[in-house]
């Protein structure tokens, strides 16, 4: 147990050691000279040709469309020696702009520091093919020797391609999802309402001729004045108990069921037939006695 | 004498087992440790020891023959924590497959892997789409590593969360607590992975957006990277964690060294920004990997649920179509070690019958009741679809993070019956007021009949007479 710790404080501290004196080393940098970026395209020749030096970079978009065909050279010196370096890490990456993705591309860097990238649009990488659109350019160079690594925000490149969507993915990451409200079917249509009424006036025509020729036919209820008062309580009571079996059968129409309806119907038709009989008995007497 | 003592032991045992405190992850604290060597566990002591607090740990060899994971076919482990990613071969007990069958009975496990990790480990990982990178590759990042660092640049700083576009931690609560979101920046050093696109997989701790995952090559590191990198920048997976369909859990570290002390206790120092932090998040990171793997956190259920006629408090089997219905679901969160009412505010509802008719937006209501209230209601008003059949109402609740609700109720909707169509529709009108015409014709008629005196018949009569 002592043992072990002892020997991890030995690598720890040599570790330790180590790393600072390497720091102490290494107060050094590296430099990114001679940038230079050409575009080219098999049908218009050279697009573009810009020199730039760190940390500037191109303002306008470089615009890549299909069979265009980047290319950047730079040389990397250390700043000190000004001999050139082979970093272990010298790559372009790429960030979609639209979703975030990174393509690593890597970049050519000889030994003398001589580099040299292409991004060829003939055979563009299939992450750019499958999302084109912008993305930023940058220049990622890291040794293990130089503690100033360099992450270098050259520009942006608006790929231009038609887009050649993957396979519709249908794995879609866990998440709230559209709401769908019900569309109702519409109601049926009906005809405008001023006809409806049009109609409706037709219909009570009728009344106009029964009105008229009942005049005519000088119709009248004088024998309610002379009804003795027994009779006429009858008689009213028949009238009233039609009516009566009117209004169940407008209260069947809108919500009664059968069996309630047929409940209140008995009663009131023994009610009516009752009353009725006496009715009619009645207008034969009237008959019979000679008033109509 | 040797009866007595036997006895006594048993009832010793009895007595102890009364005593047992109820384990507080919901599902259980067996805890199996697999270790590719018995000395290693005094590399990762403040670890195990935060987590016996609270489980019963079990340490084994990969290689150890007696070893299995099911006992007359029941799980004996609830989650395995698997520290031993270079052992090349395991027993058949814990070997890949079994690993599986051990998650689909509902196990969690916790994998850590290192640069060395065997095949036997990758082949697992590849059943959740998840591929490790070459052996010998580490994550490198030449712009974020501790000072502690031995040259090659391997013992990467993932910084906290700073709601930037490039933070490199998820903000999933349900996962990691404020403390750990907003904490210390991680130590990591080990391996990345290359995250598949199942919903079911979740991404923790991915790298920063100059970190590329490459061999580091000999004392003198004279090679460089000739060929793109399997995975770099914020493809790589350094801490991915998957929830299988039966709630059932995995993650997978990518770094061993992660959870050990000498990562617990050291200081943070980036050489590149000079920032400096006097302890590492390692230590409230892991806890909170743990408590998640281990479901004591972001377990959700569904308590009760509740559907009627708008007005109405009957619960019905059959609705009619276009009624207009209420319906509430309780849904209940198990958090610091207790059920606590669930604060999601994005749980829908759909009706479907094959496919979702409607799907809506649960409102969550606020907990009154009381305070310490052990669930939370979600409500919402619909009108049901005009159209009839057998309907599902269900609440299929995913979210990344959270254990899966998926609640179905079984309704059915009937159409109108023949008296529930309205009874006055304006083209109709004619036919109203005719039959209406009609009664008020004949009831008058019927007063005119027995009133009437007519004077040409009495005149007529008279002339008879």
């Amino acid at each position: 147990m002592i043992k072990f710790f002892i020997l991890l404080s030995c690598t720890l501290s040599l570790a330790f050691l180590t790393t600072l004196t390497v720091a102490l080393e290494n107060e050094k940098g590296f430099a990114v000279n001679d940038l230079k970026i050409a575009v080219t395209s098999d049908v218009s020749g050279r697009k573009l040709y810009e020199s730039i030096s760190y940390p500037s970079s191109i303002e306008e978009p470089i615009h890549l469309a299909q069979g265009d065909d980047l290319k950047m050279i730079f040389v990397l010196q250390d700043k000190q020696t000004n001999k050139g370096i082979q970093p272990h890490q010298a790559l372009v990456i790429l960030t979609s702009e639209k979703t975030g993705n990174q393509v690593p591309l890597i970049v050519r860097v000889r030994i003398n520091g001589k580099s040299k990238f292409e991004l060829d649009m003939k055979s563009p990488p299939k992450e750019i093919l499958s999302s084109p659109g912008n993305y930023s350019f940058n220049l990622v160079i890291g040794t293990f020797s130089h503690n100033h690594p360099l992450n270098y925000h050259i520009g942006t490149v608006e790929i231009d391609l038609p887009s050649t969507p993957e396979k519709t993915n249908s794995q879609v990451g866990y998440g709230p999802k559209p709401e769908i409200s019900h569309i109702f079917r519409s109601s049926e249509k009906l005809p405008p309402l001023f006809l409806s009424y049009t109609f409706v006036l037709f219909t009570l025509i009728p009344w106009i001729f029964l009105i008229i020729s009942w005049a005519n036919l000088e119709v009248n209820i004088s024998l309610f004045k002379k009804a003795t008062v027994p009779s006429l309580i009858i008689i009213l009571l028949f009238l009233s108990s039609i009516v009566a079996i009117e209004i169940l059968l407008y209260n069947y129409w809108t919500h009664l069921n059968i069996f309630e309806t047929l409940l209140w119907l008995t009663g009131l038709s023994v009610m009516s037939f009752i009353t009725g009989q006496k009715t009619l008995s009645n207008v034969q007497e009237w008959r019979l006695s000679g008033v109509r | 004498m040797r009866n007595l003592n036997i006895l006594l032991l048993f009832f010793l045992v009895i007595l102890l087992s009364g005593f047992h405190i109820e384990s507080k992850s919901t599902t259980g604290d067996r805890v199996l440790v697999l270790l590719d060597k018995e000395a290693d566990k005094i590399l990762y002591k403040k670890f195990f020891a935060t987590l016996e607090k609270e489980n019963k740990l079990s340490y084994k060899l990969p290689t150890d023959s007696s070893l299995d994971l099911f006992e007359f076919g029941e799980r004996k482990y609830d989650h395995v924590i698997n520290f031993a990613p270079k052992t090349k071969k395991y027993v058949d007990k814990v070997n890949p497959l079994s690993l599986i069958k051990f998650m689909n009975s509902g196990g969690n496990i916790i994998l850590a892997t290192t640069s060395k990790t065997s095949e036997n480990i990758r082949d697992f990982v590849r059943e959740f789409d998840i591929e490790i990178d070459d052996k010998d590759t580490f994550v490198i990042d030449h712009f974020n590593y501790d000072i502690s660092d031995e040259g090659k640049h391997t013992l990467v700083i993932i910084d906290n969360n700073k709601g930037n576009s490039d933070d490199s931690i998820t903000n999933n609560p349900a996962i990691l607590s404020k403390k750990v979101i907003e904490g210390s920046p991680i130590l990591f050093r080990g391996i990345g992975h290359k995250v598949g696109s199942s919903p079911l997989l979740a991404k923790i701790l991915w790298g920063r957006n100059t970190s590329y995952s490459y061999e580091v090559r000999g004392e003198d590191q004279k090679s460089i990277v000739d060929q793109e990198p399997f995975i770099s920048g914020n493809n790589i997976g350094l801490v991915t964690a998957l929830q299988a369909r039966n709630n059932a859990r995995i993650t997978l570290v990518g770094s061993l060294d992660f959870f050990s002390d000498r990562f617990f206790d050291s200081p943070v120092h980036n050489v590149i920004t000079s920032e400096k932090f006097p302890k590492s998040g390692n230590e409230d990171f892991a806890i909170d990997l743990v408590k998640w793997t281990f479901q004591k956190k972001g377990v959700i259920k569904v308590t009760s649920r509740q559907h009627h006629k708008e007005g109405e408090t009957e619960q019905l089997e059959t609705y009619r179509i276009k009624d207009n219905i209420t319906y509430t679901i309780e849904i209940s969160e198990y958090a610091n070690d207790q059920w606590q009412a669930f604060n999601g505010t994005d749980v829908q509802f759909e009706a479907i019958m094959l496919d979702p008719y409607i799907r809506k937006t649960l409102t969550p209501l606020p907990v009154t009741s009381s305070p310490d209230s052990e669930s939370r209601k979600f409500i919402t008003n619909i009108q049901l679809p005009d159209v009839y059949g057998v309907f599902t109402f269900r609440v299929n609740y995913k979210r990344p993070g959270y254990t899966y609700i998926d609640d179905k109720s079984v309704v059915a909707i009937r159409p109108f019956r023949h008296n529930e169509y309205p009874r006055f529709i304006s083209a109709a009108y004619p036919y109203y007021t005719v039959t209406a015409s009609m009664i008020v014709a004949f009831l008058t008629f019927s007063t005119v009949w027995i009133f009437n005196e007519d004077s040409s018949i009495k005149n007529k009569m008279k002339k008879t007479n």
